[in-house]
């Protein structure tokens, strides 16, 4: 039933050849860094382990020599196996971005995704005791506290810690990373909450790894910058402002300073832990 | 002369046909497309899948390939219960011994397999090992805020349905060859193997060589054989990650059965792994009742895409297909009654 093969080529040089492919991506991509752009760090122990069993193959590949002769199935399989790594090195430096915020984004309230995971983890619901007037003329805006000499700097957090804990970090003024997504993306989306579209605000958003990208989580917060109009999806951005949660509890950051990051964070994601890593106490 | 040209042309199997058809559908897709955030997207999800379960499935062959050079089939059966329902019962359970995930477990169920250990028992290790096990038990107490009872009240569920499904397709399959596949049933086609190395591999090297070297070239074997459903299940599931809004799913809590098909449903379709699914079967909380959620954690482990394309290296389609629907109408009755029995607010 099999096509004939080409004489002389065996079965097993044809996946010895595949697995040195995998192997040397896969140490490339240890080496580099990149597979933080797919895995969480720690996994890096399970590549690892998966190059020595990989070597072992290729080495008892390599020393065979009573295999058959390859046949049609032998290619198709070949073929399969190589696919993904035309996709890891497709994928490169390209972490997960607005489209895949927009697609995992799970109810109506866009970005409550994150107030999901905040309930999920058990931090009660802060209730602010004034809701933050998110264009309001009372409090002076974040850009001109920054040049004041007696304000205090801000502190540096992730969407993470805000979200787990709002309550700590209300009011206060901070300074937080994160890729970026205009409202005219985010309105593209037919459930998305027209309160939450505010004009001269954009989404800023990380995405929350347990494992792997497939089970990634978006946590979003709402940015009001009066430079919003500037920004542009899926680039990084360093926001400073005061974090308050708006009355439908999603967070948001008012009266915004934004600077562009030429250098993504690394590694792109933030991820869940047991006891996750808190951020900075808040003064 | 035209019907002599047709005749020369080789016959390809069906199952080498669908994979020639997908490869050559997805390299179409990933050349032709590749600028497309989409596709880029796709990519992303669908090498993060791989480059997890990579490492374990490689674990797994290799456990596999040390099983069957260092363990003999008699040694196995003399330390294993007489009886098989006392061997399912214990193979349920496996998982809290050798936590595997479900990637692990395929290759070293078929070695168990070709080793003589009976069906049902191989079946409850298949669905028990990546859901009863204390890591899955942990993570879902993270991802349910420290909830203890979610935790216990999934790996029972898990261990029950697992035990329940091994003897009910060992009642409804007495005759072994009827389940699986000729490939798996090893010891009957080859005394010693079952690889799928060739005839002439044993003949002239099996029993000649180190045999750590002979361990990696069945682990090798059986991870070739395996790992192209791997990657099929896998690139499935990215594309229905990267397609299907999850939003999409909140029209479909109208009532909690249609809620606990859909959660099934994408239980099935995103292929996530048994440590971290409780994280995500949480994040819907505020849009799914707890019992939908709990649906999707027991589901995913036991059967999602890859899994059900792995299992066609074990078992026969017919066969594949009524494990699925048992599994499945097992998992909804269960929910079901969750739902409908157990008072709400117990659960958190």
């Amino acid at each position: 039933m099999g096509m004939r093969p080409p004489p002389g080529i065996k079965r097993q040089s044809v996946f010895t050849f595949i697995y040195i492919a995998w192997w040397i991506t896969l140490l490339s991509f240890v080496l580099s860094g990149a597979y933080r752009s797919f895995i969480r760090p720690s996994f890096v122990v399970f590549l690892w382990g998966a190059l020595v069993i990989l070597l072992a193959f290729i080495v008892s590949g390599v020393l065979e020599t009573t295999d058959r002769r390859l046949r049609v199935e032998d290619i198709a399989r070949g073929g399969i196996l190589l696919l993904p790594l035309m996709a890891l090195w497709m994928a490169y430096g390209k972490p997960l971005g607005s489209y895949a915020y927009m697609k995992k984004t799970i109810t109506a309230q866009n970005p409550s995704a994150a107030m999901t995971l905040k309930r999920r983890l058990n931090t009660p619901a802060s209730k602010p005791s004034a809701q933050p007037e998110l264009r309001g003329k009372s409090e002076p805006p974040a850009q001109h506290e920054l040049r004041r000499n007696n304000m205090p700097a801000p502190l540096k957090v992730t969407i993470l810690d805000l979200l787990n804990r709002p309550q700590e970090y209300q009011g206060k003024l901070i300074a937080v990373e994160g890729m970026a997504m205009r409202q005219e993306t985010f309105s593209k989306d037919a459930n998305s909450n027209p309160e939450a579209e505010l004009p001269g605000s954009f989404i800023l958003f990380r995405f929350l790894i347990v494992c792997c990208v497939a089970d990634s989580q978006p946590l979003g917060l709402i940015v009001d910058s009066t430079k919003a109009e500037s920004v542009a999806d899926n680039d990084w951005y360093r926001v400073t402002g005061r974090f308050a949660l708006n009355k439908e509890k999603m967070g948001v950051i008012s009266h915004a300073a934004i600077s562009k990051l030429e250098t993504p964070p690394d590694p792109p994601y933030l991820y869940e832990s047991v006891g996750f890593q808190p951020g900075p106490s808040p003064k | 002369m035209g019907l002599i040209a047709i005749r020369s042309i080789p016959t390809i199997k069906r199952g080498t046909l669908f994979e020639l058809l997908f490869l050559a559908g997805s390299l179409f897709m990933l050349f032709i497309a590749g600028s497309n955030p989409v596709v880029t997207s796709f990519a992303t999800v669908f090498s993060g899948i791989v480059l997890e379960a990579l490492p374990f499935m490689l674990l797994g062959s290799l456990a596999g390939g040390l099983i069957e050079v260092y363990v003999s089939r008699e040694r196995l059966l003399s330390r294993l219960p007489a009886k098989t329902w006392r061997l399912v019962l214990v193979a349920a359970a496996l998982g809290f011994v050798c936590p595997v995930c479900e990637c692990a477990v395929v290759p070293v169920a078929k070695r168990l397999l070709g080793k003589g250990m009976p069906v049902p028992a191989v079946i409850a290790f298949l669905l028990g090992a990546p859901l009863v096990n204390p890591i899955v038990g942990i993570s879902t107490a993270v991802a349910f805020s420290f909830n203890v009872p979610v935790a216990l009240l999934r790996l029972v569920s898990g261990y029950l349905i697992a035990v329940a499904a091994g003897l009910i397709m060992g009642r409804l399959y007495p005759d072994k060859s009827s389940l699986i596949v000729d490939k798996a049933d090893t010891h009957l086609h080859n005394p010693s193997c079952g690889c799928e190395l060739g005839d002439g591999y044993h003949l002239k090297s099996h029993h000649s060589r180190h045999g750590l070297m002979n361990a990696f070239r069945h682990a090798s074997a059986d991870f070739i054989a395996v790992a192209q459903f791997l990657v099929i299940g896998a690139f499935i599931a990215a594309l229905f990650q990267t397609v299907i809004p999850r939003q999409s799913l909140a029209h479909f809590t109208t009532s909690p059965v249609s809620a606990i098909l859909v959660m099934m449903a994408l239980a099935v379709a995103l292929n996530i792994c048994s440590e971290a699914d409780a994280f995500v079967a949480a994040s819907f909380r505020f849009v799914m009742p707890f019992s939908a959620q709990f649906a999707f954690m027991l589901l995913g482990p036991m059967l999602d895409i890859k899994l059900v394309l792995m299992y066609t290296g074990l078992f026969r389609k017919r066969a594949i297909a009524m494990l699925s629907i048992c599994v499945a109408a097992m998992v909804f009755l269960a929910v079901c009654s969750l739902h409908y029995l157990v008072p709400k607010g117990i659960w958190g």
